[in-house]
């Protein structure tokens, strides 16, 4: 593949902090996981992870619902279609520019 | 990155079995399924109880993994959400026929041996040694090689070495099996009590209030 450079400055930026980029991949792999397993997943603080999910559920990315389990409130996340499909853009944008680079 | 989505999701996936519940509660099965063999095998072929029970082989096996689930999701949902979050998992329809394909034809596999008893040099029982092999397979490739857990590596060396012993010990088959399947689950139930005390050493409770 040959290295287009140019299509980088087209990436996602809500997508490529690499918090948020973390968040993105582990939410592609599940059906939808709570706010605890994300936390534990990703070792951000509460506050961050808090800060990169509002992001993500404000670019329509992630929907967020939130309950509680007995005592314990609960919020669960999903990767919307959406966001699905921001991720597959996003990985074959940076595959399209780095190409096959050398190490 | 296609590879590191594939690592992350063996990772994501392996976070099921990091509490030792699945090990408890198919310990328990295997326990229950040993019995069942035992039962049958001691109510012999010729009264009617026994030849229920062991027409019913695969009621009994789906009943025993329906409840098994059943109770490990209760169970998960009292005690592993609260510590260590909740998942729910993707369901990836091609992998998940293949798996009840495998289970199937495992099964399948087991019963035709059974109804058949297919004449083999009588040193050894084949009936338990090819369960144990077959157990150990379906533990190396669907649990170990799949998602990458090195206990089931050791699981599946124990139900090979389990099957072989059952096969020398000179017992009839639902002794044999009985000996074999109950073995299997205690295996299953101290490991699985091993790993769920360092799991609720790693995970501990959150104050309430705390996410969940």
């Amino acid at each position: 593949m040959k290295p287009n450079l140019q299509s980088l400055a087209d990436l996602d930026r809500v997508i490529h902090e690499p918090s948020r980029l973390m968040l993105a991949m582990i939410l592609s792999t599940v059906e939808s996981a709570d706010f605890l397993f994300l936390q534990r997943e990703t070792g951000l603080t509460k506050g961050n992870l808090s800060a990169h999910l509002s992001k993500l559920e404000k670019a329509g990315y992630v929907k967020i619902e939130k309950t509680f389990k007995g005592k314990y409130p609960l919020t669960i996340c999903k990767l919307t279609p959406a966001g699905r499909k921001a991720l597959t853009d996003y990985r074959l944008t940076l595959e399209k520019g780095l190409g096959k680079t050398k190490r | 990155m296609q590879t590191e989505l594939r690592r992350l999701e063996q990772h994501v996936q392996s976070h099921w079995f990091r509490d030792g519940l699945g090990e408890m509660v198919g310990g328990l099965v295997f326990i229950l399924l040993g019995v069942y063999f035992a039962v049958v095998e001691y109510l012999g072929d010729t009264s009617m109880l026994g030849g229920l029970l062991q027409a019913g082989l695969i009621l009994v096996l789906l009943g025993l993994a329906y409840l098994g689930r059943r109770v490990m999701l209760g169970l998960k949902a009292k005690y592993v959400v609260p510590r260590a979050g909740f998942v729910e998992y993707r369901v990836d329809k091609e992998r998940q026929s293949s798996r009840r394909i495998g289970a199937a034809a495992l099964a399948a596999v087991i019963a035709a041996l059974m109804v058949l008893s297919i004449p083999m040099p009588s040193v050894l029982n084949w009936l338990v040694v090819i369960t144990g092999f077959l157990v150990g397979l379906m533990l190396v490739f669907a649990q170990a090689r799949m998602l990458e857990i090195r206990r089931f590596y050791l699981y599946a060396a124990i139900s090979l070495l389990l099957g072989i012993l059952g096969g020398l010990s000179g017992f009839s088959d639902g002794y044999a099996l009985g000996i074999y399947y109950g073995a299997m689950g205690l295996v299953f139930v101290a490991a699985g009590l091993f790993v769920w005390q360092r799991f609720l050493k790693d995970n501990p409770l959150p104050e309430p209030g705390d996410e969940a």
